[in-house]
């Protein structure tokens, strides 16, 4: 009785394993993200811009973290701050993880955006947000770059937030109407502690 | 030890024991690394297996006394089996919609709950079923030192596990039974089982008091089997309960 106990037990552990082997390799092969997923990652396009700090900005300044790269302008109305305030609760929420997440706003409206009006406007949300602006140029290829389109005024359709993995690759972009509970779901799988 | 029958049986229980404890241990970790809820179903269906088969005993039912006499012990005691067996089956309804409730508010998230009390509460009853098969081993050797022992370290185990889960869990529980969609499912579910386990007690004090006063033998002891089955019922339905409350998905 004992003798086929333990070979019992044994099959059980087997199949624990077992279960456990499959089930590990198949979380890595395929990890469910909440946002949409550009497969394969591509090398995110480079960014050099002048940051709310005053100093130049380099997106692979930031590399090893996660960086989220949003489009938007400091006197827009809606999307922009709904999307900085859900930012700002998934880095809160994120809690000692957030040192590992980069927000990023480019602005689209130059003319009105100043350094110290991004700075400003920014550290009303998390004073840990960078805000980039530069000359009509520079923007434009960022703009391009990502392919966001920016209209008079620095009105965009692009509400996306651009999330690019520690490694600079862009692989994961966020739409507008995540809620802030998905977004920390895919920064933790980004961050390794999902 | 005299009865050589006895000590390999209670070995036999341990194993088991130690099995589920390693399974409970695997289950504990695989939720705080690699929280795919299969899994987790999967261990739990091997832990109930475990129980089932070697605590349960349920091979006995298909045992069944063929013999004409109606009125020999054998035969009632068959149809006792059955007769308990089938009470588990409805009661297993009213723990099943207790689940899928769960499964339909809840879905991949979890409440807010203590994860040390949850696994501590859980050892102490995996424990109390350890006794409790002793205790059956013990009487069916007509071993009445140690069913007595045994029994009453079981009912010691139960009281503790009711303290935990009444006396601590839903007083330290962030939400109350009103509270949303979390407070309904938690409290009806550990209230449901708590009750069940509060009658488990109330059924071993009385096989502690006939075993005190000598009633049961190796023979005829059906009080004392109907009693072990029933609470490593109650154990099984911990075993689905315990992760789907305390360890698949998110915190909410």
């Amino acid at each position: 009785m004992e003798k086929k106990f333990l070979w019992v037990a044994l099959g059980i552990l087997a199949v624990v394993i077992i279960a456990v082997g499959i089930a590990g390799y198949v979380n890595r092969q395929n990890v469910a993200f909440d946002g949409s997923v550009i497969s394969p990652a591509i090398e995110a396009p480079g960014i050099t811009l002048t940051g709310s700090t005053g100093e130049t900005v380099r997106l692979s300044d930031y590399r090893g973290k996660v960086v989220l790269v949003f489009f938007g302008y400091t006197s827009c109305p809606d999307e922009c701050p709904a999307t900085l305030a859900i930012l700002r609760q998934v880095r809160a929420d994120l809690g000692a993880e957030a040192a590992e997440v980069q927000v990023l706003l480019v602005t689209t409206d130059p003319a009105q955006d100043t350094p110290e009006q991004l700075a400003n406007y920014l550290s009303a949300f998390d004073p840990a947000f960078i805000g980039l602006t530069g000359s009509g140029s520079d923007l434009e290829a960022v703009y391009r770059d990502y392919g966001v389109t920016v209209m008079e005024g620095g009105e965009t359709h692009s509400t996306r937030v651009y999330v690019i993995d520690r490694d600079g690759k862009l692989g994961l972009t966020l739409p507008y109407g995540m809620t802030p509970d998905e977004i920390l779901h895919d920064l933790r799988l980004l961050l390794g502690s999902g | 030890m005299a009865h050589t029958g006895e000590s390999s049986a209670l070995r036999l229980g341990l194993l088991v024991f130690l099995s589920l404890a390693v399974l409970t241990g695997v289950e504990f970790g695989l939720a705080l690394f690699l929280n795919v809820w299969q899994l987790l179903l999967l261990v739990a269906v091997l832990k109930a297996g475990l129980v089932l088969y070697y605590y349960m005993h349920v091979y006995k039912l298909f045992k069944a006394d063929d013999s004409p006499d109606h009125d020999s012990y054998a035969y009632k005691l068959a149809t006792n089996r059955m007769g308990l067996w089938l009470f588990f089956i409805s009661d297993s309804f009213i723990f099943g919609g207790l689940m899928l409730a769960r499964i339909n508010l809840l879905g991949l998230t979890r409440p807010e709950l203590n994860q040390l009390l949850g696994l501590g509460v859980t050892s102490v009853l995996l424990l109390s079923s350890f006794f409790m098969n002793r205790a059956e081993t013990a009487m069916a050797h007509d071993d009445r030192k140690q069913f007595l022992f045994s029994t009453a370290v079981t009912l010691t185990l139960g009281l503790l596990f009711l303290v935990g889960v009444v006396g601590v869990e839903w007083q330290i529980a962030p939400f109350g039974p009103g509270d949303g969609v979390q407070g309904a499912v938690f409290y009806s579910m550990t209230g449901f089982h708590a009750f069940h386990v509060l009658t488990g007690v109330i059924f071993l004090v009385i096989i502690l008091r006939n075993g005190l006063r000598g009633r049961y033998s190796s023979e005829k002891h059906w009080g004392v089997e109907a009693c072990t089955v029933y609470w490593h019922f109650v154990d099984v339905v911990w075993i689905f309960f315990y992760p789907a409350l305390y360890l698949i998905g998110t915190m909410l």
